[in-house]
């Protein structure tokens, strides 16, 4: 090993391990790198995840952070990333203190910073579709790039929420729940599917036809499925869910 | 060897509305933006950074590169820069003179590199490789540092001017950088600015700092201090006219508060070359 890569390796060890340095520096103190370290990855993280932050109080927080960066030493040139395997780090064995709950919420909010600057497209229209007339069961049916299905087992979708209105927060509550995260223009939102909604969402990241949209559709409500269907189409075209691209191939 | 742009401001998300969407045109010749910040795949960040194009020259200013690092290049982090620089055509494109990454691992911070001769090929070799990579001159940034290390046997403005020189690369001197080095080292100022060749300046940095008491940190949350300009006076006499702006990244002002502060820039600079050009004493 090198000078350079020895003095690389003790000054790293000590910023983010808090190992020896001894005789690594003429003037100054290292202590300063290594609170930086500390203190830049956590308010990075903690912007990207402010409602976890605000259930689980500064210090849990804090706490809960210093754990991660342990386990998951940022890889990423990008800053962006740094937290980008909370969620995971928390449903894992090794951190379930916090509970599901907290690694649902993660997620959660992982979806909507992912959301943010994802990939640009035009949102499908509704005279585009209006003028493929006989055309329409074949139109494709697909969420824009900018978008994410979240799948819930607790009311963090409500928590959410409640913390971003500035109201009452529920307490944590079993919920089966999917929530779908896009970008409309540049404004990130998100919102919890009605049942037969969650039952198509899977389907429409890859794409389904209008025509396999009504199939799921027929078997949960038999001769009300075209209507349902047309409901949830407009829905989804005024809220800007669904990508455009696919309407040229389809026309 | 480096054009100079005029008087410029870091951009940052809290002016965006007063930069993009206001009928008035902010008194700025150009944007400085952090590098990495656009290198997503669309949303806000670059549609704002293709508004701002459309109306002014932008240099980008990564913080990224790791140049100094023993670790090999990030090709993937080179790849996302060059389509960067492909989307944005800056004006300059720049990072630092630091280390940020080992093993794979990333501290997001300015590392300081120990000032040896080893230290000094290795940044040699990897400037060259970028610029090979990249086809095009980039600029070192000066770091703040609040170490030194035993092993250092280079005066710092010594090794960015031998990097500069040996790498054929340009230097983004910071006023402020400088400053707050020399004082947390008890180097001399005057002799680090008198190390730098003025050829190789290409742009400069000014920001604040907060003193600590024990030492100086690098935060940009105040505004450039009365010995930062006097520092700065100092360069312009040296260099001549160069592109300079203004850093802030905490404790963000009003955009106006930043265009008066800009205003100061401009006067300075304009002193400066007065008495350079002979016309003042």
């Amino acid at each position: 090993m090198s000078e350079l890569a020895m003095i690389q390796q003790q000054f790293y060890d000590f910023v983010t391990k808090g190992s020896a340095a001894d005789g690594l520096i003429a003037t100054g103190d290292l202590k300063i790198y290594a609170r930086m370290y500390a203190s830049r990855l956590h308010d990075a993280i903690a912007g990207d995840y402010p409602k976890l932050q605000n259930r689980l109080g500064h210090d849990e927080f804090a706490s809960l952070v210093y754990r991660f960066i342990v386990a998951h030493p940022p890889q990423s040139f990008t800053l962006r990333d740094a937290g980008l395997k909370l969620g995971r780090y928390l449903r894992s064995s090794a951190d379930a203190s916090v509970g599901v709950w907290a690694a649902e919420l993660a997620e959660l909010e992982r979806a909507r910073v992912e959301c943010f600057d994802a990939r640009d497209a035009a949102p499908l229209q509704q005279d585009a579709v209006a003028a493929l007339g006989d055309a329409l069961p074949d139109l494709v049916l697909r969420w824009v790039p900018a978008s994410a299905m979240v799948t819930l087992t607790t009311n963090v979708d409500d928590i959410w929420s409640a913390i971003e209105d500035g109201t009452d927060v529920p307490a944590v509550a079993l919920a089966q729940r999917v929530v779908l995260v896009w970008r409309r223009a540049t404004t990130v939102v998100h919102r919890t599917l009605d049942d037969d909604e969650a039952a198509l969402a899977p389907m429409m990241i890859a794409g389904a036809t209008f025509t396999e949209v009504c199939d799921v559709l027929a078997t949960q409500h038999g001769e009300q499925a075209a209507p349902r269907a047309v409901e949830l189409l407009l829905r989804w075209l005024q809220a800007e869910a669904l990508d455009d691209t696919l309407v040229a191939r389809s026309v | 060897m480096f054009a100079n742009l005029g008087f410029g401001l870091g951009l940052r998300t809290v002016h965006y509305g007063d930069v993009i969407d206001s009928d008035v045109v902010p008194p700025v010749d150009w944007w400085e933006v952090i590098s990495e910040n656009f290198m997503v795949e669309g949303g806000n960040p670059r549609r704002i950074l293709r508004l701002v194009r459309e109306r002014w020259p932008v240099a980008l200013h990564g913080v990224s590169l790791s140049i100094g690092t023993v670790d090999p290049l990030d090709e993937h982090y080179l790849a996302q820069l060059a389509a960067l620089i492909a989307d944005v055509e800056p004006a300059i494109v720049s990072d630092h003179l630091c280390w940020m990454t080992l093993g794979g691992h990333s501290g997001h911070d300015l590392w300081p590199l120990p000032y040896t001769e080893e230290a000094l090929n290795l940044v040699v070799r990897k400037v060259q490789q970028v610029q090979d990579r990249l086809k095009r001159r980039i600029l070192l940034e000066n770091p703040s540092t609040y170490v030194t290390f035993s092993a250092s046997r280079i005066a710092e403005g010594e090794f960015m001017a031998e990097i500069a020189k040996r790498a054929d690369c340009g230097i983004l001197l910071d006023v402020n950088n400088v400053y707050v080095s020399c004082r947390n080292h008890g180097w001399d100022p005057q002799a680090y600015l008198a190390a730098i060749p003025a050829e190789r300046v290409g742009q400069i940095h000014l920001a604040g700092h907060t003193d600590f008491g024990t030492h100086l940190l690098d935060t940009h949350d105040h505004p450039v201090c009365d010995a930062v300009w006097s520092l700065y006076r100092d360069a312009i006499i040296k260099l001549g006219p160069r592109s300079s702006m203004i850093e802030r990244d905490d404790a963000i002002p009003p955009l106006a508060e930043l265009l008066t502060e800009l205003a100061n820039v401009r006067a300075l600079a304009a002193d400066a070359l007065a008495v350079r050009a002979g016309a003042l004493p």
